[in-house]
């Protein structure tokens, strides 16, 4: 818990350094959010339901890495999953072929999933047009086909690999639990790396590229260098949360390589909203919540899927996050205007 | 010579179909200004289009193929009337209209998979009989019709877009679209057109491929993806590279899949890229300017 702790405090730190004129930060919230889930646990919920809150978490956190790619550096990517799947694969192999501690194997997944990124990224960053989308895609389905057709046994093939130690955590006996507890680390942790890097000079970098390209180039600012760094970055944080589902599930299957996956984790980044800061989580958390009741009518998800992603472009094109804030910042001034005319006729009497 | 004969007629076999699957791309493309990622899932409509009017008439083949083109017209045409045209509007309809294109894909995929099942299906042949190559390979004569009505289709798409009053429309449009519009180019007709053939074309390679393999309900990705692959590798919306490019893709998948089995033929096609961006950027044709999206 003590962990948790620190990474909620460092949530205020920052908004104080960064927040700058913004009467409400939302890091505040976002605090004490990650303070009210990590007393989750306690209140005695049942296993299945903490199992998918940590599945949200994992899922969260690719979402928001894809997101600071997609939405706020525009790369148009799409071979996050690709990047987690090799983050999972080497801190699987690693554990279980040479032995090496899962700790150890988690950060080297997360090592491996930013050298994935920086081979992927240096011939095609520097590009302009849809390069980005053929070059990502391309990849994501090579390392699909490499994986799923291994007989090697390298890799376990089209079954998987099995038999990875879970990461432990000190102090949590219970192995659900500790999952859990990392699971929010492990998303707190993403959040407040791309926020950290956002709200520093790379943010800026990435804003002005976005408004003038010219102007910013014109400055020094290189637009490849911009991409390269968020690209790499993110690639490592997949890598680790990839390399955290394999540790927490114990197996990792080129299932996660699938489209199907792909396409739910898209539908959640784009339902959420895309270049919003938290909209990812609760696009994801959202739609998991949504996918739990979809159970029963397997056949139809991947067309449920599409329809969510076509039908929130056309009517909320920014995303349920942006929309809903905008709702709430109308009903404040509304309240606020509300509150004002009280004290006038009060003050008149 | 027997190995070499046998790659280059698979080679050229899958070349030409890909030819028209990228084609189509390219025009949508060069006109629009969008990359069309329902073109996967178009390319499985036509297929699966064909399939169901060849099974309830037992018409001719040829029958299957116009099918295609018209089922796979229809929908593409529908798809941009509802969703891109207003996508396109917006200021970030680079992206948007790749997300939203993809949620239309799986959308459709999921209805063929839904309607007709699993399981994958055989078009009956073109024609029957064979030929003999030099350095003993038996050919089929359906792959060479397969072969020809491929490439008679890409010619009448370069003459209808050379020498006809809507070809040159469209080719204004693609050059300069406000001009275009100034001298009274209908181009909200002229769009819809442009989408139609595209979206025929993959029906028609589609239906083309099916007649060669068989048809299954996911192969619409790998269609997408060999199609974008030919379109950027042949310099987007190039349409004399995109057919050099459909040339080198068939015959590196081919040769690839001979030699090393395939499972390697998408990773070699990946080196074959990522060298290739090093070295050329702007792909074959190097029409692609630093201006994002400018293609001509």
């Amino acid at each position: 818990m003590s962990v948790l702790w620190k990474g909620a405090g460092a949530a205020e730190n920052l908004s104080g350094a960064a927040g700058g004129a913004k009467r409400n930060s939302p890091a505040l919230g976002v605090a004490v959010l990650v303070v009210a889930l990590g007393l989750v646990p306690l209140l005695s919920l049942s296993e299945y339901t903490i199992g998918v809150l940590t599945l949200i978490f994992i899922y969260a956190s690719v979402n928001l890495s894809w997101n600071y790619v997609l939405g706020h550096a525009g790369i148009l990517s799409f071979a996050s999953l690709a990047f987690f799947a090799i983050g999972g694969y080497t801190a699987g192999i690693l554990n279980t072929e040479a032995g090496i501690s899962p700790w150890l194997a988690f950060l080297a997944g997360g090592a491996a999933g930013g050298l994935a990124g920086l081979a992927v990224g240096i011939p095609s960053l520097r590009l302009y047009g849809p390069y980005m989308v053929l070059f990502t895609l391309c990849f994501h389905m090579m390392i699909q086909v490499v994986i799923s057709t291994d007989t090697s046994g390298f890799t376990g093939g089209a079954l998987g690999l099995t038999g990875i130690e879970s990461l432990g955590l000190p102090g949590v006996g219970d192995k659900v639990d500790a999952g859990y507890y990392l699971g929010l680390l492990l998303v707190a942790a993403t959040y407040l790396a791309i926020r950290k890097v956002l709200n520093g000079p790379i943010g800026l970098a990435l804003r002005s590229l976005r408004d003038d390209e010219a102007a910013a180039v014109a400055r020094g600012v290189s637009r490849t260098a911009h991409r390269q760094i968020v690209f790499v970055s993110s690639s490592v944080l997949l890598g680790l949360a990839g390399a955290f589902y394999a540790c927490y599930y114990g197996y990792i299957s080129p299932v996660v390589l699938s489209l199907a996956l792909v396409m739910n984790l898209f539908a959640m980044v784009v339902v959420g909203g895309l270049g919003s800061r938290l909209g990812p989580v609760l696009g994801t958390a959202l739609l998991v919540l949504v996918n739990e009741q979809l159970q029963s009518a397997e056949l139809w998800r991947p067309f449920i899927w599409g329809a969510i992603v076509v039908v929130t472009l056309l009517l909320v094109p920014r995303g349920i996050a942006p929309a809903a804030g905008e709702a709430w910042r109308r009903l404040r001034r509304m309240f606020d205007e509300w509150m004002e005319e009280e004290v006038e006729v009060s003050s008149d009497t | 010579m027997t190995d070499v004969v046998q790659v280059l007629y698979s080679g050229l076999l899958l070349a030409a179909i890909y030819a028209a699957l990228g084609m189509g791309l390219a025009l949508i493309w060069n006109a629009l200004n969008f990359l069309n990622m329902t073109h996967g899932a178009l390319f499985t409509v036509g297929g699966y289009a064909a399939w169901t009017v060849l099974d309830v008439t037992h018409g001719p083949p040829l029958l299957g193929l116009l099918t295609a083109c018209v089922a796979a017209a229809v929908v593409g045409g529908a798809a941009y009337l509802v969703v891109f045209r207003r996508l396109l509007e917006r200021p970030d309809a680079e992206i948007t209209t790749i997300v939203a294109g993809l949620g239309i894909a799986i959308m459709l995929e999921a209805a063929v998979l839904l309607i007709f099942g699993p399981r994958q299906k055989a078009l009956p042949e073109l024609a029957s009989g064979t030929i003999d190559l030099p350095g003993g390979v038996t050919g089929q004569v359906n792959d060479v019709i397969v072969m020809c009505t491929s490439i008679a289709a890409l010619i009448a798409m370069a003459v209808f877009l050379a020498r006809t009053r809507y070809g040159l429309a469209i080719r204004a449009l693609s050059q300069e679209r406000v001009g275009a519009r100034l001298m009274g180019v209908n181009t909200s007709v002229a769009f819809l057109m442009v989408m139609m053939m595209g979206s025929a074309l993959a029906g028609l390679s589609g239906s083309l491929l099916a007649n060669v393999t068989f048809l299954s309900p996911t192969g619409g990705f790998e269609a997408l993806l060999k199609g974008l692959i030919i379109t950027i590798v042949g310099g987007l919306g190039s349409l004399r590279g995109t057919v050099v490019a459909a040339l080198a893709v068939g015959m590196i998948q081919t040769a690839a899949s001979f030699y090393l089995g395939g499972r390697w033929a998408l990773p070699v096609l990946f080196g074959a890229i990522f060298v290739l961006l090093i070295l050329r950027p702007s792909g074959f044709a190097g029409r692609l300017t630093v201006e994002t999206g400018g293609s001509r």
